[in-house]
């Protein structure tokens, strides 16, 4: 027989599988834009990159693929845009959202912090970049260097450059603790 | 000792900033202006390019609608993926051509045809029942005052199981017109108020639509009160073309706003269409509306198991598809005899109906099930 619906599922539409991956993902990528993005313009450009693959619907790979074939819309988007930041992670961004959100952020205080900031934005931008989407964005070697179309082993290296960098211009912990020696998970992971 | 990674990730500005999630009503209000960028990138998609403009108005007043529907349904953020899936058809619903007129003296012809699960129940107990698939047309003349013919005739059979075709042939196999004689076509005149709901008092509101619903107001064919007959008046409703445009949008906004409505995904309706189905599960029952996203028409209704217990006597396993309907359009008739040039009978449609082949009741201690042939009684061929 036919079967009703639920007897016979066909494939998922374009816009079935743009909405589940919107849903699975608007917060990360909502979360990777706010990052590099002036604030007002944040929604917008989230926007934009929802626009992008909403035209582009029939390309998106099936999941897991999808997720990272967003992240490249929303990187050339954030990339290309007049909405990047000159100099990202730069301590005026967040001194620019402190601003913004009326002392609704943790402000500045925390001079460990401060020094911290300011080491990481004195890293190469693409070893910075490394670094922001491994511990920020949460995504593994692979996904990144999909994203930045460079090579896991190139990932590695910048990761590992990166902080090592860190240590040495931090020296002891920026926390009040001993030294900053650790391993570092991520690379060691998998 | 905190790690530097630690550290770094201790600083990431993200991490105490309150971000809005799928379910947010910023979140809504981007996918809105997201997809509805496709029509400015793309005007050649729709065939009017006035419609595609003078959309956007409606289209900004419709997702303040699904987001107030969101925002007042409580701490619970409603699912994202039947919210929007719902509120992109009811955006396409509200571009539709303008309800047909009924005239004076005329009718709305609506034609269907499905298969549904009929029992015959005994007269001591249930010793002696039987359950059959049946297939069938359903022709509905409805006048505006919702009185009119009703012309429902079975066109064939199988037996859920081998127990049931037992107690059939245990009673003096009885038939009718070649079908158990369960099955009896039905060709009544009804009075005002029977055959369709007056659609012209309807709120466009889909908030107050759904409270009006929910309470009973509506009446289609004596729905339950509550949500379930809530999901079940609105299937009713939306397969009215003399819906307006505004009110069959409200129609899906209300589908949404119902709590415990899912996204079943794509799917089929009786006759094989593809289309997008919703669900409303309610005692041991998935009932599905089918749509077309692409036009918001009502493909059709199906009805599945989603509770075994609930069938147990008949052995049906969840996923079954106890009934299904689809709905083949409607328009304007002069009299209640007159198919409208141009709709395609239901007669027209052969539906294949489920095998009985597979089923034994689960509740009782079952008897040792060997291979049961279907079992199928001949399609009687009614004159279309």
């Amino acid at each position: 027989m036919r079967r009703g619906a639920a007897g016979g599922r066909a494939r998922p539409t374009d816009e079935e599988r743009f909405a589940a991956l919107y849903e699975a993902q608007f917060h990360s990528i909502y979360t990777y834009v706010w990052r590099r993005v002036v604030p007002s313009q944040v929604a917008d450009a989230v926007q934009e990159v929802f626009a992008v693959a909403w035209r582009a619907a029939r390309d998106i790979p099936a999941p897991p693929e999808d997720r990272l074939w967003l992240y490249g819309v929303a990187r050339r988007v954030v990339s290309r845009s007049r909405w990047e930041v000159a100099r990202q992670g730069r301590l005026r961004d967040r001194l620019a959202r402190a601003v913004e959100k009326q002392g609704a952020g943790r402000g500045l205080a925390d001079p460990a912090e401060a020094r911290l900031e300011a080491a990481l934005a004195r890293l190469r931008p693409r070893d910075l970049e490394v670094v922001r989407l491994v511990i920020w964005d949460d995504l593994d070697r692979r996904d990144v260097a999909g994203l930045l179309g460079c090579s896991v082993n190139a990932v590695d290296i910048r990761f590992h450059r990166a902080m090592k960098r860190m240590r040495d211009e931090l020296g002891p912990s920026p926390a009040g603790g001993g030294g900053l020696r650790g391993p570092a998970s991520h690379l060691t992971r998998q | 000792m905190p790690d530097i990674e630690d550290l770094i990730r201790n600083i990431d500005p993200a991490r105490n900033a309150d971000l809005p999630t799928s379910g947010s009503t910023e979140a809504l209000r981007i996918y809105r202006e997201a997809t509805s960028a496709r029509a400015r990138a793309n005007p050649g998609r729709r065939t009017n390019r006035a419609w595609a403009i003078g959309g956007f108005g409606v289209a900004a007043a419709s997702a303040a609608a699904i987001v107030a529907l969101v925002a007042q349904s409580g701490p619970q953020p409603r699912p994202a993926a039947v919210v929007l899936t719902l509120d992109r058809v009811a955006d396409v619903a509200a571009h539709q051509e303008p309800a047909l007129a009924l005239p004076a003296g005329g009718y709305l012809y609506s034609g269907a045809v499905g298969f549904e699960l009929v029992s015959q129940i005994g007269n001591g107990g249930d010793q002696q029942t039987y359950s059959v698939f049946a297939s069938f047309t359903r022709q509905v003349w409805a006048a505006s005052d919702g009185s009119g013919r009703l012309s429902q005739r079975y066109t064939g059979a199988t037996f859920v199981s081998l127990t049931d075709q037992a107690a059939w042939s245990t009673m003096g196999s009885p038939e009718a017109h070649g079908l158990p004689a369960v099955l009896k076509d039905i060709d009544s005149t009804e009075g005002p108020g029977q055959l369709a709901p007056s659609l012209g008092s309807l709120p466009t509101d889909p908030k107050a639509l759904l409270a009006d619903i929910q309470a009973g107001k509506v009446d289609a064919g004596g729905a339950p009160p509550g949500d379930a007959g809530a999901f079940q008046v609105i299937g009713d409703l939306l397969q009215r073309a003399n819906a307006s445009p505004a009110l069959r949008s409200a129609l899906y906004q209300a589908a949404a706003a119902i709590p415990g409505v899912e996204l079943i995904g794509t799917a089929h309706d009786a006759v094989g269409r593809t289309g997008t189905a919703v669900a409303f599960s309610s005692q041991g029952d998935l009932d599905e509306l089918i749509f077309d996203p692409k036009s918001s028409q009502l493909l059709g209704e199906a009805t599945v198991v989603s509770d075994p217990a609930a069938y147990c006597r008949l052995g049906l396993r969840a996923g079954t598809v106890v009934s299904s309907t689809s709905y083949l359009g409607n328009a304007i008739a002069s009299s209640t005899t007159q198919v409208p040039a141009g709709l395609v009978a239901p007669t027209a449609f052969h539906i294949d109906l489920p095998s009985s082949a597979t089923v034994a009741p689960t509740c009782a201690p079952s008897p040792p099930t060997a291979a049961v042939p279907p079992v199928s009684t001949t399609t009687t061929s009614p004159a279309s």
